[in-house]
């Protein structure tokens, strides 16, 4: 039997080249991985994703599966065997969706608008990236009450789209200047935290959040800058 | 057996509570309809059901609130895999399925989103970016699907019933943008994905008419 070849085109700090990561590392599949650089990206990353040439791209014997959640769909199939991520019951499974979205919707576009945005929106990002984490919270305690994950004891394609946000809310929480609630006001949530960076597969991957907070920084200095 | 309740709460113009209406007829499945004036309230029942966004469409089983058209259409492919399965069952050819789908999303509705809300230079680039958006979508037919209609071959798949509720919208679009889209020459694959798609009977149900839908978009565009 030929050996699979798996490789995945990534940019460290990206969370959503994170999920990929989780996914790959929580069903144990080999893989090599690439670093790119975004301000010269490679020959091979424009030819395997030419309609946005974004990271990740994943590559699986040659053919190229690119955004983050349809490549961990796509993953979930071709290796479902250990560590099925999507639920078999179709009303689970789309649950397990909207939260894997939600993160892309609401916490990634918040983080992003305190990253770039000035003044009044920038407060609003603030604002609003606190409310998606509380909506989490809300979340956690509705779909799995009593239980770590919204995948119950382990992690699914929820938690999966949702965790690599993790390791961001330092940089997050530097850039927009506040502080974020804690277990008292989101129990949930910070034992949803705990629970993730427990996993051995998700320690694999996932990079330092200092790094992250030190990256983002960079970023902000830069926007401002520009302004 | 006891009788299936599927409700969809939806608002006439949206591409994305049509994309739930294809899938739904697609397969035969009888629904309850369920108008949403969107302004200047929405109701109870619809805030209930979708409370993180209080959008349409929301698909209602069982008593069961489902958002977010494409999750949509995954929960009624799975639920209801017989007849006329949207999602192959390769799992790369599935990936390019959910791939186009999604830049319905992404490229479509966001160029179409600024042609109805944007000014001056903005407005110009969003016509540039639908054109370019449909130039994609008739190379993708070409490559994935070479001579046949649709993306999911002979017949709709998982990204033809996401991308084709923008067909009934084109005239609209050229209408705010100002432009007339390029034709059969430049575009071949894509008209006859716009011709297959307007044949297929259980299209025709829900589709609403360019003309009303353009009607709506230049209203829109006055309040803008």
């Amino acid at each position: 039997m030929s050996k699979d070849s798996v490789k995945l085109l990534n940019f460290w700090p990206s969370m959503f080249g994170l999920r990929v990561h989780y996914a790959l590392d929580l069903k144990g599949v080999s893989y090599d991985y690439q670093e790119e650089s975004l301000l010269n990206k490679s020959k091979e990353l424009l030819e395997a994703n030419p309609i946005y040439t974004k990271i990740p791209v994943l590559i699986h014997n040659g053919k190229p599966i690119c955004e983050s959640l349809v490549i961990v769909d796509y993953i979930d199939s071709v290796w479902p065997g250990s560590h099925k991520l999507l639920p078999e019951d179709p009303y689970e499974k789309a649950v397990a969706r909207f939260w894997a979205d939600f993160g892309d919707k609401k916490l990634y576009d918040a983080g992003n608008r305190l990253i770039r945005a000035m003044g009044e929106e920038h407060k609003k990002a603030g604002e609003d990236f606190k409310w998606a984490l509380m909506k989490i919270d809300e979340a956690l305690g509705t779909i799995a009450p009593g239980k770590p994950f919204f995948g119950g004891d382990a992690m699914n394609f929820a938690d999966v789209g949702l965790a690599p946000f993790i390791c961001w809310f330092k940089g997050y929480q530097k850039v927009g200047g506040f502080v974020l609630p804690g277990p008292e006001e989101w129990p949930n949530l910070h034992k949803w935290v705990d629970a993730v960076n427990s996993v051995d597969a998700i320690k694999k991957s996932t990079p330092s959040p200092d790094k992250v907070a030190e990256f983002a920084e960079v970023i902000r200095k830069r926007v401002l800058g520009a302004a």
